[in-house]
């Protein structure tokens, strides 16, 4: 018996052998050439990984009020196969989305595996839409259920002041990324840095604590602007009224610290509203204080008479006779309304805004000084404001000017400049001659909180400080009653400013056609705290700055005097005699009095 | 002389060790074995079936723990974000509440008017600083 089972029992031995060997070669296959191929496409079938969205920041104005913000949103998709019952679920619930029952029906019937419902909806309408379904399926056998509908997590951005400060502040595009404004100028800041999540999965499902990988999204920083609201609200709503009033194409007005060159408000209209940008023609969409440039006309005079006294080639009582006409080369250049021939002082020709007394004391400087203290006022050159889209506007080099340029320049024609670069202008007179860069950002914050203020940038020295105060005591006589702008004064507070009526080019037909009318000015005038300047682009019917421009200085500035709490300075001004009557009067008054010099 | 002279007898080569003697064998005193019970097979298999159920016993009861965290987890995940829309909900309110626009219109209904020009009063000296005025129309709420 047993010497008939040997070689059974050693044919078996043999066929295991084999058998095990071929395991054997196969598992040192598996495990040991293709080990990492396996393990890589187990890492691919297993692994599941998903985009931590980061938020972006806020965009606060200088007291923290948030203009800018993003939450939480839910846009929801569909999957139209799955719907079952199209016109039974966009009933109930459409009226959870503020649309129509047609509207919801057409998105949810065909045959898409993905379409979106709604985009942007609060987490609370999700929730109902979530339990509206559900209610609707209650009633219904399983194969008649409503299913489908899916939530994908978004932030949307939101604006809650509205159009306010829309200029400033842009808006987001459809990406998420800032399309004007600051939300473009400083989109990497705002951002942030989208984390990940890394993670094993099985069956559509993460498989808990296996060995996943979280990287925490950054979160964007938070910008603090140096706009008060509410300075920029009475900005906003006076610019509105004032371009609708007047007809006009558009308006600017920008309210600036001129220590700091800090821009308090930046107003244009006529506005958009940035939480519904698609809406908006593409033509509003622009900073229109940064973008539009025009010549400025008789604002451009105080840039003249300041190199003219630096310069030391007039005195402010230096009398000129001015008549309403003045011929150079082949052009006859006049002031704007006809009058008699006059004798104005220095001061005199700024208050009454003469063109031709402008041109008589330009040409007492060479072309090439005329143009250099133009160029430090900033004139050609870009503000630095780090707005997008800013444009430095037209300024010729000399040897490119015409016969009249030098006397166009003088009263402010033949070159052009950006809102924001005539407010720059005026702030350099008001701190002391020197131009320091305007700015709107007053710092930012990251997730932690730490706050960092954006470092002062130095300014430039434009003309001298006594210049500069001549200057304003001159320019307290255009706010004066014999000037062009008594509409600008404001009770108990001494007020300096510049009207400017200025032709305006017509891009449409290249020629002047309209006006561009405009105020800038400050107050105190005597220690200025507050620069503003109001520009209405070809308004209809009235056209003059004193008119249009001079009353919307009074009234933003008044609520900005109230509510940084800027008290009057409670001097007194001595004004400078404007023509040689006035000067003749104070001349006989210092004789017989004291020995004040004339 | 003697050239052969005698091994110095008095010094004889040391002799190996005697080798230590083997300790003789003999017999045990007769080992007996312990009489032992043999372990009986239902006991083994209940101590092995008791460690096993004790052994479920316990990964039961930190899956059940593990998964009552994440419960916990869910539901306070879940919490955190209905506070959170809520919590983004009343600041809608609060901001269109608090907006200039909504400021002004609900002081011009209760009859308020925004004054022109600004006056202070200064706390030290008692002074009025600026020149106060009476204010005739509302300036801010006009549109």
């Amino acid at each position: 018996m047993i010497k008939d089972m040997r070689p059974r029992i050693r044919g078996l031995f043999l066929v295991s052998l084999i058998v095990m060997s071929i395991f054997t070669a196969r598992l040192v296959q598996v495990q040991g050439f293709q080990a990492d191929a396996y393990a890589a496409r187990a890492a691919r079938e297993l692994r599941s990984s998903a985009t931590l969205p980061a938020v972006r920041g806020d965009i606060t104005d200088v007291n923290g009020v948030v203009l800018a913000r993003s939450v939480e949103a839910v846009n929801i998709t569909v999957d139209q196969t799955l719907v079952g019952d199209p016109t039974a679920a966009a009933e109930a619930i459409a009226p959870l989305l503020g649309l129509t029952a047609p509207e919801v029906a057409l998105k949810l019937t065909g045959i898409r595996r993905f379409a979106y419902v709604a985009k942007n909806v609060t987490p609370q309408i999700w929730d109902s839409v979530k339990s509206a379904i559900l209610d609707l399926n209650k009633t219904r056998s399983i194969e008649k259920r409503v299913s489908g509908f899916y939530a994908e997590k978004t932030f949307h951005r939101e604006y809650p002041a509205g159009p306010l400060a829309a200029s400033v502040l842009g808006f987001v595009n459809a990406s998420g990324h800032g399309g004007g404004g600051i939300e473009y100028a400083l989109d990497r800041s705002l951002a942030g840095v989208d984390g990940s999540y890394i993670f094993d999965s099985g069956g559509g499902a993460a498989i808990p604590s296996a060995n996943d990988v979280l990287v925490a999204a950054k979160p964007g920083r938070t910008i603090r602007l140096t706009i008060n609201r509410d300075i920029q609200w009475v900005a906003q709503k006076e610019i509105d009224a004032q371009v609708k009033a007047s007809g006009a194409l558009s308006g600017t007005a920008i309210v600036m610290d001129p220590q700091t060159g800090a821009i308090l408000a930046l107003a244009s209209a006529p506005g958009y509203d940035p939480n519904d940008v698609s809406k908006t023609p593409i033509s509003l969409l622009g900073i229109p204080a940064v973008d539009e440039v025009y010549e400025p006309g008789s604002t451009g005079k105080v840039m003249t008479l300041s190199a003219a006294l630096e310069e030391k080639v007039v005195t402010p009582t230096t009398i000129f006779n001015v008549p309403y006409k003045l011929k150079r080369g082949d052009r006859t250049f006049h002031d704007d309304e006809k009058h008699a021939t006059w004798q104005l002082t220095t001061a005199g020709i700024l208050a009454k805004s003469s063109n031709v007394g402008a041109i008589q004391v330009g040409e007492k400087m060479s072309h090439a000084t005329l143009r250099n203290y133009l160029s430090r006022f900033g004139i050609g050159q870009l503000t630095g404001v780090g707005l997008p889209g800013e444009t430095a506007g037209l300024f010729l080099p000399v040897d490119k000017w015409s016969q009249s340029s030098a006397r166009t320049f003088a009263f402010g024609q033949g070159y052009s400049l950006t809102a924001m670069q005539a407010t720059s202008v005026f702030a350099a007179v008001a701190n002391d001659g020197v131009r320091v860069v305007p700015t709107l950002i007053a710092g930012m914050s990251d997730a932690d909180g730490h706050y960092t203020s954006s470092a002062m940038r130095p300014g430039v020295r434009v003309i001298s400080a006594e210049t500069a105060r001549t200057m304003r005591l001159m320019m307290e006589g255009v706010v004066s009653a014999g000037g062009t702008a008594p509409a600008a004064q404001i009770v108990g507070y001494r007020v300096a400013g510049k009207t400017g009526t200025a032709n305006r080019v017509d891009n449409t037909c290249s020629c002047y056609r309209g006006y561009t009318a405009s105020f800038i000015g400050f107050a105190p005038a005597d220690k200025p705290a507050l620069v503003m300047s109001v520009t209405i682009q070809d308004p209809k019917g009235i056209h003059f700055g004193g008119l249009l421009g001079a009353p919307i200085f009074k009234k933003v500035i008044s609520f900005a005097l109230k509510s940084l709490s800027i008290p009057p300075t409670g001097q007194a001004p001595t004004p400078i005699p404007l023509d040689a009557q006035q000067l003749a009067k104070v001349s006989a008054v210092t004789a017989s009095g004291s020995a004040v010099k004339p | 002389m003697a050239l052969l002279q005698p091994l110095n007898p008095s010094k004889p080569r040391p002799l190996a060790k005697p080798k230590p003697s083997r300790p003789s064998l003999r017999l045990l005193p007769q080992l007996r074995p312990i009489p032992s019970q043999p372990a009986k097979p239902v006991t083994f298999a209940v101590i092995l079936s008791s460690i096993l159920v004790l052994g479920s016993l316990v990964l039961l009861l930190i899956n059940t723990l593990l998964a009552q965290d994440a419960f916990v987890l869910h539901r306070l995940q879940q919490h955190v974000a209905t506070l959170t829309a809520q919590e983004q909900a009343v600041t809608a309110i609060t901001d269109r509440e608090s907006s200039p626009d909504s400021l002004a219109t609900k002081a011009t209904l209760l009859g308020m008017v925004a004054g022109e020009t600004p006056v202070f009063l200064d706390l030290n000296t008692g002074k009025v600083v600026g020149a106060p005025g009476k204010t005739t129309k509302n300036l801010l709420a006009t549109r």
